[in-house]
């Protein structure tokens, strides 16, 4: 296991075909991604074995025509260089129509870098034979826990991605893997159904089985409390989010709208909010690739350049925003390193990682006891962003009723909690000691470019409006 | 490169059975910041998955693995052993693959094929633009792909099918610059040929809600249960949660809550009885395809009738797993029948209608269907404006018993269905 030996042999055509391409364009990078690995899913009646999700080998040459940036992506690099360089050439050539369209961005530079990153699984190597001994053992041992109890199913998805980033002056390789593993419950009784996930990942596959094995009995329990959940009654209420919902938080409500090419397309509130208050003084959040060891980590992004930790908010004033390599350019920033796109066939856009609120000095027991009459919030489902007007969506998969400062057996789902952003992120009043990062997300850009992602941090109390 | 892949398949002995899926595909792709043309793209890329089948013990085995261009026959010959090894492990029910028929495929027509892509992409920018003259109104962003694909199934009992689509998907954010804030709402449009005044129509429309949401105000309070209209583009979801209810594969695994011969909208139906037709053609509609991926020559099918569902449909081995004798195949276009309602009738009394949501959630699982909403307009018996910064919800089971479709209807990507869906009862948050 370990950097792909295809963009190691693809790499002296690389530089041969920057510098054909240099001599037309003043700026050419060329990213190369080889990203494999094994999904392998159980349920009661079938087990499927194919690629993760987000496989991909193929190249994506980018350059700069003079006013603006052109790209092309293509499964492989042809053999002869001229040939190849005077193709691309005219591919990226527009028309003079199109060309009346652009104005000139400032060119992107190219500093010297040479470096090499290697992450891999350092745990136990799993043949796809003991993976789908693993799979069907757990499915057969959910389906067995309890009569309602219509369908079980698990997965795991080991991803392993290679990247090489090659300009004139740089050469970045870089090599890391992850893995997800997820159960999932079905329940069925008179008429009503619950569907239910718990999930763990780790970059070591070996620890990361481990740990999702432990976890059926909690599986099933929270799936046939769901299943005789009621609705909320529609209302503004005191909350306290898990970790997993305060993830999401953070991603939706302030992740999406700080991102910087946001900023240049005139779409982030945010943008006019650095230096002020935009949520509670106790309140701090990170993104980066560095900022936690997770999904969204990596060694340089997918404009080459280094992944960072970025302080977003900090005692509830916005510091700063995130951003790819092109949209720093244009607002005169630094690039954060959170250039990222869904594949080489697809753009590279200002992107999350690991986004997460920083942990308080609170801790939980003490802040249900403060709760009269709220619930406690559970597990990601879905949300999305409103990045200029700051309205939220969150929608978690259950929530547990707290009473008189005690956690109750009464649970509520669905929950989707709404609002407007400033107002949910002002009205945190308790931030636990805790911090945990879940990294079985996958974040879209509004509703395409899908990447993964980690989010999560501590326990809040705030108070929010659930329907 | 398939003729290569067919023969390191036929010379493994073990391999029971094959499929091989490959696209073919060109873009050409424009990305906007405001007017000004920020980035442009294309691609070139043509991927093959293939598909090995080993059978033992009365079970049927199989993976499924990408194929690149550029890999040798010893390269193949790898690929095909690595499928085998992880197929040897899959004891799944036995199925059979797709046997060939003899039909002649739709031919999906765009006039997309008279220009090369990048002028397809050109001439859909300057149907965007045309619209983008408004004082206060502007797009932020916009985006433009327009692809060329190829599509061809070939298995080991004889079918080999192809068939060519352009398409293409527009996505843009108009933009309001109100008194108290700018507003913006998101808009995506996915097309099989391009109609440029149709473009600069709903461009066009598109600002005028982006005005309307920047004036737009709170509920009064006092409404706390209103008649909700659900439109806008969200509104497919809820069709599209009755074919996912009655798909193979989601019966099979007994997932769904429908039965065929009974009602799918409970005893007492108060509302439309809803008709639902799947096809494999619509005029225009991107999903449009005459084959699915398992080489299943796809025919139009009626799905509901009046609210009684009369067949399950989906992909083939589901089907076969079920019993069904020629199964129907992944049908990729929901048409949904008019409703009783002319949306005038609908707006006789007070109401909520929602245009753009953060997204319409339809939770069979949970028993509910609401969201919240970015741009409503409210009907007082009186007076109609915008209204935002709301939420709707309530039980699935009971919108569907007493919704009432519109007559008019709309075409998009995957969907012909009723315009606006009419339902009392859901709560106002």
């Amino acid at each position: 296991m370990g950097y792909a030996k295809f963009l190691e042999e693809r790499k002296p055509l690389a530089k041969q075909l920057v510098l054909e391409l240099r001599k037309k364009f003043d700026y050419v990078s060329i990213l190369g991604t080889f990203v494999d690995g094994v999904a392998i899913t159980t349920n009661r009646a079938t087990t499927s074995v194919g690629e993760p999700m987000l496989a991909e080998r193929g190249f994506v040459i980018r350059v700069y025509n003079g006013l603006g940036y052109a790209e092309y992506s293509c499964n492989d690099l042809a053999k002869d260089p001229v040939a190849f360089a005077a193709k691309i050439e005219k591919v990226v050539t527009l028309s003079p129509s199109l060309s009346a369209k652009m104005t000139k961005i400032v060119q992107m530079k190219d500093e010297p870098h040479v470096e090499k990153f290697n992450r891999p699984d350092t745990g136990k190597e799993y043949t796809a034979q003991e993976i789908v001994a693993f799979c069907s053992a757990k499915k057969d041992e959910i389906l067995k826990q309890d009569p309602l109890i219509v369908n079980a199913m698990v997965q795991v998805s080991q991803i392993k991605v290679s990247k090489m980033f090659i300009t004139e002056h740089k050469e970045l390789e870089q090599f890391y893997t992850w893995t997800n593993a997820t159960f999932v419950c079905v329940m069925q009784e008179d008429g009503k159904m619950s569907f239910e996930r718990v999930g763990n990942q780790n970059d070591n596959m070996e620890k990361t089985l481990r740990e999702v094995s432990g976890r059926v009995e909690e599986l099933v329990t929270i799936t046939k409390k769901v299943l005789h959940a009621k609705h909320v009654v529609p209302g503004v209420y005191d909350v306290i989010t898990h970790p997993s919902a305060t993830g999401l938080i953070a991603h939706e409500a302030f992740g999406h709208g700080v991102e910087m090419d946001m900023f240049v397309k005139n779409r982030s509130k945010a943008r006019g909010y650095i230096g002020k208050y935009v949520a509670s003084p106790i309140v701090s959040m990170r993104d980066g690739a560095k900022a936690f060891p997770s999904v969204g980590s990596y060694f340089f992004d997918d404009d080459g350049v280094i992944g960072q930790d970025t302080l977003i908010i900090k005692d509830g004033i916005l510091q700063t925003g995130i951003s790819d390599y092109l949209s720093a350019l244009e607002l005169g920033t630094e690039p954060t390193g959170n250039g990222r796109r869904e594949s080489f066939k697809r753009k590279a856009y200002t992107r999350m990682t690991n986004t997460f609120f920083l942990p308080g000095k609170d801790k939980l027991e003490d802040m249900i006891k403060s709760i009269k009459h709220g619930y406690m919030l559970f597990e990601t489902n879905n949300g999305m962003e409103d990045p200029k007007n700051w309205n939220i969506q969150c929608v978690v998969e259950y929530g547990i009723e707290i009473k008189d400062g005690k956690l109750t057996d009464n649970y509520i789902s669905p929950v989707v909690m709404s609002g407007y952003v400033p107002d949910l992120l002002k009205s945190i009043s308790m931030i636990s000691s805790d911090l945990e990062v879940y990294g079985s997300g996958f974040c879209g850009k509004g509703y395409k470019e899908w990447v993964r992602v980690s989010d999560g941090g501590p326990y809040l109390k705030a108070r929010v409006k659930l329907g | 490169m398939i003729e290569r892949i067919i023969k390191a398949l036929k010379n493994n002995p073990k391999v029971n059975a094959w499929r091989i899926l490959e696209t073919k595909s060109k873009s050409s792709e424009l990305f906007f910041v405001s007017k000004r043309l920020e980035t442009t793209r294309a691609t070139d890329l043509d991927a093959f998955k293939v598909t090995v089948y080993t059978d033992f013990d009365g079970f049927r085995g199989s993976a499924t693995m990408p194929v690149e261009t550029y890999m040798s026959d010893a390269d193949l010959k790898g690929v095909v052993e690595e499928a085998l090894y992880r197929a040897s492990f899959v004891k799944d029910k036995y199925y059979d693959l797709v046997a060939p028929v003899s039909a002649k495929l739709v031919n999906i027509k765009s006039n997309m094929e008279e220009h090369s892509l990048q002028e397809c992409a050109n001439i859909v920018a300057d149907a965007v633009f045309k619209a983008d003259n408004v004082d206060k109104g502007s797009l932020s962003a916009t985006e433009i792909f327009v692809y060329d694909k190829e599509y061809r199934v070939v298995n080991s009992c004889g079918v080999d099918y192809s068939f060519h689509k352009y398409s293409g998907m527009l996505e843009f954010i108009p933009n309001w610059v109100g008194e108290k804030e700018e507003v913006e709402l998101y808009r995506n449009i996915r097309f099989g040929a391009i109609d440029p005044a149709d473009i600069t129509a709903r461009v066009s429309e598109a600002l005028v809600a982006a005005k309307d949401r920047s004036i737009a105000v709170h509920l009064p309070k006092e409404v706390k249960k209103c008649k909700v209209l659900l439109a806008g583009n969200d509104v497919g979801q809820l069709f599209s949660f009755f074919v996912s209810q009655l798909d193979y594969a989601t019966v099979f695994q007994q997932m769904s809550l429908f039965k065929l011969g009974e009602s799918c909208q409970g005893d007492k139906v108060l509302g439309d009885k809803i008709n639902i037709t799947l096809t494999p053609y619509v005029a225009e509609c991107v999903a449009s395809r005459p084959v699915d991926t398992d080489g299943v020559v796809l025919h139009e099918i009626k799905l509901i009738d009046k609210g009684i569902p009369l067949q399950y449909a989906g992909a083939s081995r589901w089907g076969q797993y079920l019993g069904v004798k020629e199964p129907t195949g992944s049908l990729p276009l929901i048409v949904v029948a008019p409703g009783s309602k002319s949306i005038a009738e609908m707006e006789k009394e007070p109401y909520i209608e929602c245009v753009a949501y953060s997204g319409l959630q339809v939770d069979p699982f949970s028993d509910y269907i609401g969201g919240e909403v970015r741009l409503g307009y409210y009907f007082d018996g009186k007076k109609r404006y915008p209204i935002t910064g709301f939420s709707i919800g309530g039980s699935l089971k009971e919108a569907i018993k007493n919704m009432h479709l519109s007559k008019e209807t709309r075409k998009d990507a995957r969907m012909v269905h009723p315009t606006h869906v009419e339902i009392e009862g859901m709560d106002i948050i």
